[in-house]
């Protein structure tokens, strides 16, 4: 049956996309349009004494200036995402303080870029002309920076009443951790830091939003990955019903799940198109999506270790401090799923973990493209590294004895996921996939070529980190596939598509099961008014949860076709079969029905078989019971300089398993983008802030992106160890590329630098990071 | 980053231009390319009233080499100078160093004019036009003159143009018989401002000792050039490895870089030994094959 799926189909979006003809919101114009500016705080911590926007209202071409005092009903909390679920409640009692992100800043600011104001006028010239009218007067309060002062007792506090800047506590502990250490032949402690990085699209963040003319309504173009969750949240602190709001997706020129949370924008644009009746687009700046929109991965891990003689992990003792930035905007998304990507792909028999997410003034932390996962990649690969050099083995010999076994499938750590089912690695042959990106990046003929190189002067190091990845998280998602009285087919999904190549993907699915070319295929995304229900796009999700839904909704259509034909034909129904576009008599190919006949066949007054509804329209919704579990393995060769820190990748190698593989070409795709972020955030990006809490990296000269230059060919094999957990056996693609190369290139640069006693235990991995490890390790050895 | 308004001129004439600039006075800007200007005002770090745009001055824009002398107009893009055969055969440090500016897109835009206009302490132009013993020409509606390098920059973005000055051209000696070159430049990508970098050039004498040594440093702050009196004791020296190490460690110690993100001053320091006798090492080796043996 299946012909299509696993096929390197092109992307059926691009021919549209290459030739200019995309629709991202810039592109977006319609008459009367509006445009809308926001005036950002300047301070990282204030008071705010007054708003004075007399002037810039006064100006020509403003329309409307709103402040905090301005927004009626809007005055309300923006909804947080990705709640604790009950039984994590239950099970580990966290305290979770609220501290929600507002539309506009009342009487403090907490971060440098928090909205204030905003301005509505005629173009974005004048926009940016009236922000500079708008006086505020702050009181400046001492900022909080650093995350460890941020917790100590001389730290000044984000909200008033809070004894510290702790807004989230939880204490996990499973297995008999002090009995481990009594036991073990070798303890030690490191300290692993996760700098602050963060997704950085093409296109920002922004919408038009469209009154309708009744009043009583809108349409959103938006660059939300979850429109009707948009919806939802504008419906509610509007006042309106979700059938009088449309939230549907523009070209979205890149997500990474920064667009996945709520900001103060999807609610102040909508209202204000909603106030002034006119249409109204905000579109972010480079700096402003520095400072406004979500920043990640600052995690600062104080780790303990106990092993055997054999250096078989025994047992964890984490401490973690995670900066938070200045709101809690995702209460459990960021160290739980730093937490659980600890505990795979080796065993981890006992283990205690303290995590404090603490506010400090700087932009709020949200999922970015791993959401937390490689912070934890990162330290237990530094974990598993660190245990060979304690007891002189071969790091990939310590692996090869923590990883978890394919007998031992499904394994189950011992603790509930984030989604409060218990976490269970369903599938996966981690020790293959070792030994093959090993075997492939030539891991047991480096040693003598590294040996030689160094005596010549050259240092070469290799790194090699293992991961699991969970994916496809629930609780559903939706499909509706559509035969309409052309033959042609029509998929609807409530995901967005913001480069993952959805509108192939589900092609490809759809026509496996209902026999007809992709090319009369239609795949339509993100749009509230074509489905009733959808999550969206994040977790690695879409390929599990929609590939299932569209399906399972193709699954159905396909039935209906074959029993309405049975009636029509007068056949056995087992007699038929759907291909080419038709419904068929097997064996007499030339009695069949067209899908455009069957169409037009079921419309409603049509004579159909009994109890069956009109049209061929299926909807079909995907429950995933939990997330199911890809893994990958990296390795990668890199030359060091010594002498000036600069660090060049010779080699890269993946070796990925995400199960069934739909798409071999959007997948390979899917991990070069992971790879060269996970690249640029180990060695690049970085967002630094001064001890004054203004952030210092908010152009493309100070945030150092990876170019084609910086990034090595990567080398991609594929394992397929299919997901026993949904009909298409499939796993998710989109994050994990990002995941490892952080714990690989800290490896290898390590490895490069062996001969001075260099450790690596932070990124990014930039001159001052290695130099400064060169500085130590000498200063080490002298001492 | 939208700019603040301003008003445009584009004169065609240099008379039109010098006399827009004494119009408009001292809050108009020359744009000579733009490369660094255009962003400071999307920022709106730089708000000039108006602009007086030279780019259809078209006898700006030529490269002749006569005399010894290679002279290069203001709006000569950094493409134009990488691309050069005349400036590669006569003066090949300076197309080496053209490579580092920016990417191509800047490189097709910013011109050499603008660039020393700037002063930007961490453009590579005045370092180079600075090693290479070059002056610069300045014109108002008074008249011309002609100032060395070296006095020309007198601090971080600070020349020693008058407000009613413009730059037409730019004059650097072509490399001379047993001389050689070197540009080293370490930055975190390419095309990056440099951490650090590194304009040598080295004449030997007969016996291969070091006869003159002239370096300027990217990234040391301005003034660059490093003075010759701290040559001493070097020169006269053959070009060994322990010469050249001590003369790189004398560039190092006399600098006071700057601390970003990106280095440590000590970090710029250190590279900047490193480069700078890398850039030794190259650029005897250079002028030993460019020696006669007569």
């Amino acid at each position: 049956m299946s012909e299509l799926i696993g096929t390197p189909m092109l992307r059926k979006e691009d021919p549209r996309l290459l030739c200019g003809d995309g629709r991202y919101i810039s592109d977006l114009q319609i008459p009367g349009m509006l445009t809308a500016a926001i005036v950002r705080s300047a301070h990282a911590h204030a008071r705010i004494v007054n708003i004075d926007a007399s002037v810039a209202r006064a100006h020509s071409g403003v329309i409307a200036v709103f402040t905090w005092r301005d927004l009626g009903r809007v005055q309300r909390p923006i909804p947080t995402f990705g709640q604790i679920p009950e039984a994590i409640h239950k099970a580990w009692r966290p305290t979770v303080r609220s501290a929600p992100v507002y539309p506009l800043a009342q009487e403090k600011v907490r971060y440098v870029g928090e909205p204030i104001a905003l301005v509505v006028a005629t173009d974005r010239y004048v926009a940016a002309d009236a922000l500079e009218l708008v006086e505020v007067t702050y009181e400046p309060l001492p900022p909080v920076v650093d995350v460890e002062f941020g917790v100590s007792p001389s730290s000044a506090k984000l909200f008033e009443g809070w004894e510290d800047n702790v807004a989230l506590h939880i204490k996990i502990a499973f297995g008999d951790v002090d009995a481990a250490f009594r036991t073990a032949a070798r303890t030690f402690r490191d300290r692993y830091y996760s700098h602050r990085y963060t997704g950085v699209p093409l296109e920002g963040r922004g919408m038009l939003v469209i009154p309708e003319l009744s009043g009583q309504g809108m349409t959103i173009w938006t660059s939300h990955q979850l429109p009707h969750f948009h919806r939802a949240a504008v419906c509610e602190a509007l006042g309106l019903p979700e059938h009088a709001v449309r939230a549907v997706q523009a070209d979205i020129g890149g997500g990474f799940g920064q667009k996945a949370g709520l900001y103060p924008e999807d609610i102040l644009i909508p209202f204000a198109a909603y106030r002034l009746g006119r249409p109204v687009k905000w579109l972010e700046d480079r700096r402003e999506h520095f400072i406004a929109s979500s920043h990640s991965r600052e995690q600062l891990h104080d780790v303990e270790v106990a092993v055997d003689k054999n250096g078989v992990l025994l047992a964890l003792r984490d401490r973690v401090l995670i900066d938070l930035g200045a709101y809690l905007t995702f209460p459990i998304v960021l160290p739980y799923l730093a937490l659980c990507h600890m505990l795979g792909p080796y065993r981890v028999p006992a283990l205690t973990a303290d995590i404090r997410s603490v506010l400090t003034n700087k932009v709020p932390s949200a999922p970015y493209r791993g959401a937390g996962r490689p912070e934890g990649v990162f330290v237990i690969n530094r974990v598993m590294d660190r245990i060979g050099r304690e007891l002189g083995l071969d790091p990939m010999e310590v692996r090869r004895r923590n990883l978890i076994r394919p007998d031992e499938m499904p394994f189950s750590p011992g603790i509930l996921y984030r989604d409060g089912t218990p976490m269970v690695l369903d599938s996966g042959d981690y020790p293959a996939a070792l030994e093959r990106c090993l075997k492939a990046i030539g891991y047991h003929s480096f040693r003598a070529h590294q040996e030689e190189q160094r005596q010549r002067g050259s240092y070469l190091g290799i790194g090699v980190a293992c991961n699991v990845e969970a994916t496809g998280i629930g609780p559903f998602e939706g499909a509706r596939v559509r035969i309409d009285a052309t033959g042609e087919v029509a998929v609807y999904t409530g995901v967005t598509n913001q480069g993952q190549g959805h509108q192939t993907v589900f092609a490809q699915v759809c026509a496996d099961r209902l026999g007809i070319s992709p090319d009369k295929i239609t795949v339509i995304t993100g749009d509230t008014a074509t489905i009733g229900f959808s999550r969206g796009t994040f977790h690695s999700r879409v390929a599990v949860t929609a590939g299932n839904a569209v399906h399972l909704a193709a699954e159905k259509v396909h039935s209906k076709l074959i029993r309405l034909a049975a009636s029509v034909l007068e056949v056995a129904p087992e007699d038929l079969e759907v291909r080419d576009g038709c419904v068929r008599v097997k064996g007499a190919p030339h009695t069949a029905l067209s899908f455009a006949r069957c169409a037009q066949l079921s419309v409603p007054g049509a004579q159909l078989p009994p109890g069956m509804e009109p049209g061929l329209d299926e909807t079909a919704y995907f429950n995933a019971p939990s997330v199911t579990w890809g893994s990958a393995v990296h390795a990668a060769v890199v030359h060091v300089d010594p002498e000036t820190g600069a660090v060049k990748i010779l080699r890269y190698v993946v070796v990925h398993d995400c199960g069934r593989v739909l798409n071999p070409l959007i997948l390979e795709g899917q991990i070069h983008g992971g790879v060269a972020a996970g690249i640029g955030g180990a060695l690049l990006e970085h967002l630094v802030y001064d001890e004054n809490g203004q952030l210092l990296t908010t152009t493309f000269m100070d945030y150092l992106l990876p170019t084609v230059a910086d990034i090595p060919t990567i080398e991609i094999l594929h394992q397929e160890t299919r997901s026993p957990l949904n009909p298409l056996g499939v796993k998710g693609a989109g994050e994990g590329g990002a995941l490892a190369p952080p714990a690989v290139l800290a490896a290898a640069v390590e490895d490069a630098l062996a001969p001075f006693g260099v450790r690596i235990n932070r990124t990014p991995l930039g001159p001052r990071t290695v130099l400064a490890a060169l500085r130590e390790a000498a200063a080490t050895i002298k001492a | 980053m939208r700019p603040a308004p301003f008003d445009y001129y584009v004169p065609t004439s240099f008379e039109e231009a010098l006399d827009l600039l004494k119009r408009l006075g001292p809050d108009a800007r020359i744009l000579a390319g733009g490369q660094s200007l255009i962003p400071l005002m999307n920022f709106r770090l730089a708000r000039p009233a108006a602009l007086i745009d030279l780019a259809r001055l078209l006898d700006l824009n030529g490269i002749m080499i006569q005399d010894g002398h290679a002279t290069i107009g203001a709006m000569v893009t950094h493409a134009q100078i990488e691309h050069s055969r005349e400036l590669q055969r006569s003066q090949p440090l300076l197309p080496a160093a053209a490579r580092y500016i920016g990417h191509e897109a800047i490189r097709n835009r910013g011109t050499l004019g603008g660039s020393l206009a700037h002063a930007d302490p961490l453009a590579e132009w005045p370092a180079v036009v600075t090693v290479l013993g070059g002056r610069i020409k300045a014109v108002s509606l008074h008249g011309s003159r002609w100032i060395a390098a070296p006095d020309f920059f007198i601090g971080p973005l600070m020349t020693m143009l008058a407000p009613d000055e413009v730059i037409t051209e730019v004059e650097v000696p072509v490399l001379g018989a047993s001389t050689g070159w070197s540009f080293q430049e370490l930055a975190r990508r390419p095309g990056d401002f440099a951490l650090v970098g590194i304009a040598v050039v080295v004449t030997l004498d007969r016996r291969e000792k070091v006869a003159d040594l002239r370096v300027s440093v990217v990234g040391g702050g301005i003034p660059n050039f490093v003075p010759p009196i701290m040559w001493d004791g070097i020169l006269g020296r053959p070009a060994e490895d322990g010469v050249l190490q001590e003369a790189a460690m004398r560039v190092s110690e006399a600098l006071a870089p700057p601390e970003d993100i990106h280095a440590t001053a000590a970090d710029r320091r250190q590279i900047a030994r490193v480069l700078t006798f890398r850039a030794l090492k190259e650029a005897t080796a250079r002028a030993r094959s460019r020696s006669d043996p007569g």
